[in-house]
């Protein structure tokens, strides 16, 4: 038998005998539907992630670091929450792996669409944490334990993290010469005394109730500051949570950064 | 009553319609061409014969995702390309990559112009000899070009990737190809 007749005759006859089925339009139409929630839902938890990422760098002030010259930057980098931006970085790629099934996907090459959507879900998630009180307000709610378990994770990113110690966002109590002793914000226990890096006017530069930002090395009491910076008292922006804005300049206009 | 003249988009429509002849005068058109185009990648005629059927298998179950308004062809081939790569990869060594490096960035399109029929015709008796010698990757840009005659635009849609990219493989075939002639010392029969 000719080999053409016998495959031709194996499907014809899979088809008559009800064997072999053609799909129906609403099974592709679900597919698609289906691909593109997926999609859909990895980008937009993707945007949260970029989102919180921000949120954490602005509300913890570890940002600060990066006017702290090479050590500052290094520490930055080390405490910069790499899982979570790898865990984004692989939901971009799975939603334009996905994205392929479609002719404007494969159309693109892979830079331009995995750019373009890095690009797309890094400024949403920006603009979420600017330009909203979406994370001012989880972190109300996760101070008044409503999250469940969230609450955790948007009170730790308010909190700088540990670097020894070395770390901290204090209130000024008294005024020295080259030093200054300040309390925890985040703690408000035992007063620190911070050491000031050389050449630090600091009569001219603080006052008692500053807040600051401090990078440092811990020795018990005291913080061997090589970065200090002065931030505006807090104010309530929308939402009610209190949010910090750091000051690039003081009163005078100098600028209180020194490393 | 179907027609020779009777396009093979006229007939996938009437498949959609339910009309199973019509598939079975489909089949008769594309099965050569398939099993041709299959022997170009897998080496045993039995493996070839099982991949076709399935896939017009595959594409009976899936006409209704068919555009009528666009050419049957190509649709066919995404399938037959996605069934033999899949075949590849289990039986080959080397297959073709999982990741596909040339899709990554973005191509300036040279497309060969269709009046340079002499040298599509040396093309077409230089890949007969020397395809054997040649990446997966580079007989299939080759086989779909100058043996299946497909454009740049349809290539494109039958292997997924950006036309560009279709620009590049083809001219990193073609530069195979003649590497394999000048090593092996093939004469092209023209």
């Amino acid at each position: 038998m000719n080999q053409n007749d016998n495959i031709k005759d194996t499907i014809l006859s899979q088809i008559r005998e009800g064997k072999l089925h053609m799909h129906s339009p609403a099974y592709f139409a679900l597919r698609v539907a289906l691909l593109a929630l997926i999609v859909f839902l990895a980008l937009v938890v993707s945007v949260l992630i970029f989102n919180f990422i921000f949120f954490t760098i602005r509300i913890s002030e570890e940002g600060q670091l990066l006017g702290f010259g090479v050590r500052g930057f290094l520490i930055f980098l080390e405490m910069f929450p790499w899982t979570l931006l790898a865990i984004d970085i692989v939901l971009v790629l799975a939603a334009e792996r996905m994205l392929r099934y479609f002719r404007f996907g494969y159309r693109n090459p892979v830079v331009v669409l995995i750019g373009g959507l890095l690009v797309l879900t890094v400024l949403s998630g920006l603009v979420i944490d600017r330009a909203t009180p979406f994370n001012d307000r989880m972190l109300q709610h996760a101070r008044e334990r409503n999250l469940g378990p969230l609450n955790g994770l948007y009170e730790g990113a308010h909190r700088p993290g540990p670097l020894g110690g070395g770390l901290c966002r204090c209130v000024i109590t008294e005024v020295g010469t080259s030093s200054v002793v300040a309390y925890d914000e985040d703690a408000s226990s035992t007063p620190i005394t911070i050491i000031l890096p050389p050449g630090f006017a600091t009569s001219s530069v603080f006052k008692v109730g500053d807040i600051i930002y401090v990078a440092g090395d811990r020795d018990g009491d005291s913080i061997d500051a090589f970065g200090v910076r002065r931030r505006p008292p807090q104010h309530e922006p929308r939402g009610g949570a209190s949010v910090t804005r750091p000051a690039e300049l003081n009163e005078s206009g100098t600028d209180d950064t020194m490393e | 009553m179907h027609t020779e003249d009777e396009t093979d988009e006229v007939l996938a429509a009437r498949v959609q319609a339910g009309e199973q002849d019509a598939f079975g005068v489909l089949v008769e058109r594309y099965e050569k061409k398939l099993l041709r185009y299959g022997r170009k990648f897998l080496p045993r005629q039995e493996d070839i014969e099982d991949i076709v059927q399935d896939v017009f298998i595959s594409s009976y179950q899936n006409i209704k995702s068919f555009d009528a308004s666009r050419r049957f062809s190509p649709w066919i081939y995404q399938i037959a390309h996605n069934a033999f790569v899949n075949a590849l990869r289990k039986h080959s060594r080397n297959p073709l990559t999982m990741v596909d490096f040339d899709t990554f960035m973005s191509y300036h399109v040279e497309e060969t112009p269709k009046d340079m029929e002499r040298e599509h015709a040396e093309m077409r008796s230089l890949i007969e000899k020397g395809l054997e010698h040649l990446s997966p990757k580079s007989r299939e840009i080759l086989v779909l070009f100058y043996l299946e005659e497909f454009p740049y635009q349809e290539i494109a849609d039958i292997l997924q990737v950006p036309m560009g990219t279709v620009g590049v493989r083809l001219k990193r075939a073609r530069e195979q190809l003649r590497q394999v002639y000048n090593t092996l010392n093939l004469e092209p029969e023209l």
